[in-house]
């Protein structure tokens, strides 16, 4: 059974290809009912094509099963597809077995062509439903209006909407094209540079000549020119009521990384660069590679990026306790370094407000059991280094028992156990 | 309100399509105007940028262990050796694959005891006492196979993926990857104990990467770099000709050699204080000291031990790439043709306990989590004699192993055959270990590239795979 299952994970990649793959068993429908139609006595060919069309819809109907998993779409019409397909393949399979009925006129006969006529309406129906899944629900132009209460659901700005309101019905919540959707901020924002309509992507579409093959929109009545116009206007003014709201999306900019680590004297640098990764907006902020240009002031310089510390590494830096609780709250800050500083006991109280930690090294700074037991509630740490502290061995025990997720790493500075020789 | 005519871009899809039919260059061309889309914009001073994903690991340090070191006798134990001691390997393994000396012996059995090591119960023979106190560490890759048979090549190989001279040593990919954090150092060490490759500094060279890239050659004993002590007469001469150098070549990327020496020049002026900074061991403890074996009575374990501190300073300096080449220790590095048993020990006694030491440090100062080591030499030895009592080289399945960042310690990954001769599970290639190391510091092997020679080149070629398999 687990073999079973290892070839279907195997199967799955193909599973892509279903949309392609069910032209094939409607163009051999299609020809196969010609046949019947126009030339009632080609045998031969009337089983080749049965045959081939009952082989390329279980085909198809087995790549859409693989496919269905994978897509998210909505259950229901997932669920109806999966059987019409299935149900389509079933009678294909029919069809194929009984093209070998040849005299006219007989049961088998008869059989066979209610069996074609079956399939046709089975493939029709699957046909049917596979569109919706892949384009949205049927629209027609001019049964959905302007003011339809969908269309312009949570638009963010009323006059670009309002310019844009044609476009929603490809590019809104029902078809989402190009996956844009243009009744929101975060798809407006994909295709608008805020002060400048040339560079933005939805003016320069609309505004290109009638043939062009990026023209919006494709078909039908293009914008009028000063709807076209006003656009324009909106986008030159700085698209004024266009903001865009992600947890995501970083506060900052490259400019104001760079200032900020010229006046903080630190490295500052973002964890990955990957636009839709989101690490990319979570910096790392080392003074540990340049130590001497750490100074009381340092820690303040960083308000501006506060919010989007991931990582802080003061080693070997001339942090002192007055600095550290002077310093920003960093919310999402996971790693910190403040091995081989000055810090004490009194640190640990804005050490410990930082939930987030996963990883704290004090290394080397005179924390003492006092400070250590108030370390207990930071849950999240993983791994905790309190070598040459003050921290006893009993207080270790104790906050291994309070943070079991935590690996903690006290001293081990000589060898554990003797070697066998000649060490 | 621009004419309706006028495309605010100015090459339409239908434009190149139509001089595009003409000759397929034009996509080139596109592509080459593309550019930095395709690979890293290079960068000439080499300063900090991110990866393409979170790093696990911020240093890698690569214990290079030169010559070639046996599998059979340090951590791939193989009993069948032991009963087969003295037979004919072709009776018992069969068709074997020429050898350089073509000089085949009998079976050799190890002449060292294998034993269970940590809680994992890791193999580690007896050469490695002290390694045996950090097994749980180790992340074993007994299915490592290389692509030469013969040092000068595999060394290129194992060092940027290329068995021919003049490739980007993978230290030097690094810094162009990532750049280097610390502006006072390189961002490639090679920390030398005396003995050089085969193959030369090439080994350590940034090939077409900017100049900055490549591998500066520290000793860990006197004075650790070459001219490091300022000549000029006056206290700030030497600043004042810089800036004379860089007003000459102002204006940015005229020639990226000249940029990249001047790069170099101003790292190298900082490099004065940063250096003796660095080789000052006079802030370690007794016990730090004792545990490298800094104060040894063997010379070779002295020299190591004083690489591997070296290191884990560098990596506290956040520099990203260091590489340690072996002692010497009397006779040849572990390259045992002949004389196994007093070659392996002597190469082994050297780097045994700092090895040990630098793990064992890393992990209690909170450093290892966020260091990739990295152990191995080019290519293994065959499990046959050459001649009376030695080993031949074998490229077909040998050992490599990697600890720390990310890395699952305590398991093995990969296995040669009853006689570990050739690698039949979990085969591993250095263009795969090149790619792990990558991937853990942040960086996607198969979108690090730099455009030379009309391609966009990578450290693994066209190959490679992470070994997810061996990743925390």
């Amino acid at each position: 059974m687990t073999s079973l299952q290892a070839w279907i994970d195997a199967a799955r990649p193909a599973g892509v290809l279903h949309p392609a793959l069910v032209h094939a068993p409607i163009g051999l429908l299609v020809a196969l009912v010609l046949v019947e139609l126009f030339a009632r006595d080609a045998t031969r060919v009337r089983r080749v094509l049965a045959w081939a069309l009952a082989l390329s819809a279980l085909v198809a109907a087995g790549a859409g099963w693989l496919h269905a998993d994978g897509t998210g779409v909505d259950d229901a019409t997932i669920f109806w597809h999966r059987w019409t397909g299935v149900g389509f393949a079933g009678v294909a399979l029919v069809v194929a077995l009984l093209s070998f009925a040849s005299t006219p006129g007989t049961a088998w006969r008869r059989g066979y062509g209610l069996a074609l006529v079956a399939s046709a309406a089975a493939a029709g129906v699957a046909g049917h439903q596979g569109g919706e899944l892949v384009h949205g629900p049927l629209v027609f132009d001019g049964w959905t209006t302007d003011d339809d209460e969908t269309s312009v659901a949570d638009a963010p700005q009323h006059a670009a909407s309002t310019w844009l309101a044609s476009c929603v019905r490809c590019h809104g919540p029902d078809r989402r094209e190009a996956d844009l959707r243009l009744d929101t901020s975060e798809g407006l924002a994909r295709v608008v540079v805020p002060g400048a309509a040339v560079d933005s992507e939805v003016y320069r579409r609309v505004a290109l000549p009638r043939d062009h093959d990026d023209a919006m929109p494709p078909t039908g009545t293009p914008l009028p020119p000063e709807t076209v116009a006003a656009l324009a206007a909106w986008i030159d003014a700085g698209a004024a009521g266009l903001t865009v709201a992600s947890d995501d999306a970083p506060s900052w900019t490259p400019e104001l990384l760079a200032e900020v680590a010229a006046t903080s004297g630190a490295l500052v640098v973002p964890l990955a660069d990957a636009p839709d990764d989101p690490d990319a907006s979570r910096l790392r902020v080392e003074f540990h590679t340049r130590p001497d240009a750490f100074d009381p002031t340092s820690l303040a310089a960083l308000a501006p990026v506060a919010a989007h510390v991931a990582t802080l590494n003061l080693r070997t830096t001339a942090l002192d306790d007055a600095t550290l609780l002077a310093a920003p709250h960093f919310p999402q800050l996971e790693r910190l370094h403040v091995e081989r500083t000055a810090i004490g006991d009194a640190s640990v109280d804005w050490i410990a407000r930082h939930d987030a930690l996963r990883h704290l090294n004090l290394h080397g700074t005179s924390v003492t059991d006092a400070g250590a037991r108030r370390l207990a509630r930071l849950t999240s740490l993983e791994r905790l280094v309190l070598h040459d502290t003050d921290v006893g061995l009993a207080e270790v025990s104790r906050l291994r028992a309070a943070l079991p997720r935590a690996r903690i790493t006290v001293g081990e500075a000589s060898w554990p156990t003797k070697p066998t020789d000649d060490g | 309100m621009s004419d309706a005519h006028d495309t605010p871009r100015g090459c339409s899809r239908r434009d190149l399509l139509t001089r595009g039919a003409t000759g397929f260059g034009l996509f080139a061309l596109q592509a080459l105007l593309a550019g930095p889309a395709f690979g890293r914009a290079p960068t000439q001073t080499g300063g900090p940028r991110p990866g393409h994903h979170r790093a696990r690991a911020r240093s890698v340090i690569f214990l290079y262990m030169d010559g070639g070191p046996s599998q059979v006798d340090t951590f791939d134990p193989k009993p069948l050796l032991q009963r087969h001691h003295g037979e004919d390997p072709r009776q018992v393994i069969g068709r074997l694959d020429d050898t350089q000396f073509d000089d085949v012996g009998t079976i050799l059995a190890s002449p060292w005891e294998f034993r269970r090591s940590g809680e994992s119960g890791l193999w580690i023979s007896d050469l490695f006492p002290h390694l045996r106190s950090v097994a749980d560490e180790l992340c074993v890759l007994n299915g490592m196979v290389a692509r030469f048979p013969e040092h000068t090549a595999a060394n290129y190989f194992l060092h940027s993926g290329h068995g021919l001279q003049g490739r980007p040593s993978m230290g030097a990919w690094f810094g162009y990857g990532l750049g280097s954090d610390n502006e006072n150092l390189p961002g490639f060490v090679v920390l030398n104990g005396g003995l050089v490759p085969p193959g030369g500094l090439d080994c350590f060279g940034p090939g077409f990467l900017p100049a900055t890239h490549q591998g500066s050659v520290f000793r860990p004993e006197g004075l650790a770099v070459t001219n490091i002590e300022p000549r000029e007469m006056r206290d700030g001469d030497q600043r004042r000709l810089l800036d004379v150098l860089g007003r000459l070549e102002s204006g940015d990327g005229v020639d990226p050699a000249v940029d990249a020496a001047i790069a170099n020049y101003e790292t190298a002026a900082r490099m004065q204080t940063a250096v003796p900074d660095l080789t000052d061991l006079g802030d370690e403890s007794a016990a730090t000291r004792a545990l490298y074996g800094v104060d040894s009575e063997n010379a070779g374990t002295r020299i190591y031990g004083r690489q591997c501190l070296l290191a884990r300073r560098l990596v506290e300096r956040g520099v990203r790439f260091i590489e340690l080449t072996c002692p010497h220790v009397g006779h040849d590095r572990w390259d045992q043709h002949s004389n196994l048993t007093k070659g392996h020990e002597d190469n082994a006694r050297a780097v045994d306990q700092p090895i040990a030491a630098l793990l064992l440090d890393l992990r209690q100062r909170g450093l290892l989590d966020e260091t990739l080591v990295v152990w191995g030499g080019e290519f293994g030895r065959t499990p046959f004699a050459q001649g009376a009592h030695g080993r031949d080289h074998n490229p077909q399945g040998y050992t490599m192993w990697l600890a720390g960042a990310g890395v699952r310690g305590g398991t093995v990954y990969g296995r040669t055959d009853d006689f570990g001769y050739r690698a039949i599970e979990g085969r591993t290639e250095v263009h795969d270990l090149h790619a792990t190391m990558l991937h853990l510091c942040g960086l996607d092997h198969e979108r690090l590239t730099y455009r030379f020679g009309g391609r966009d080149i990578r450290l693994t070629d066209v190959f490679g795979r992470v070994l997810h398999e061996v990743l925390a």
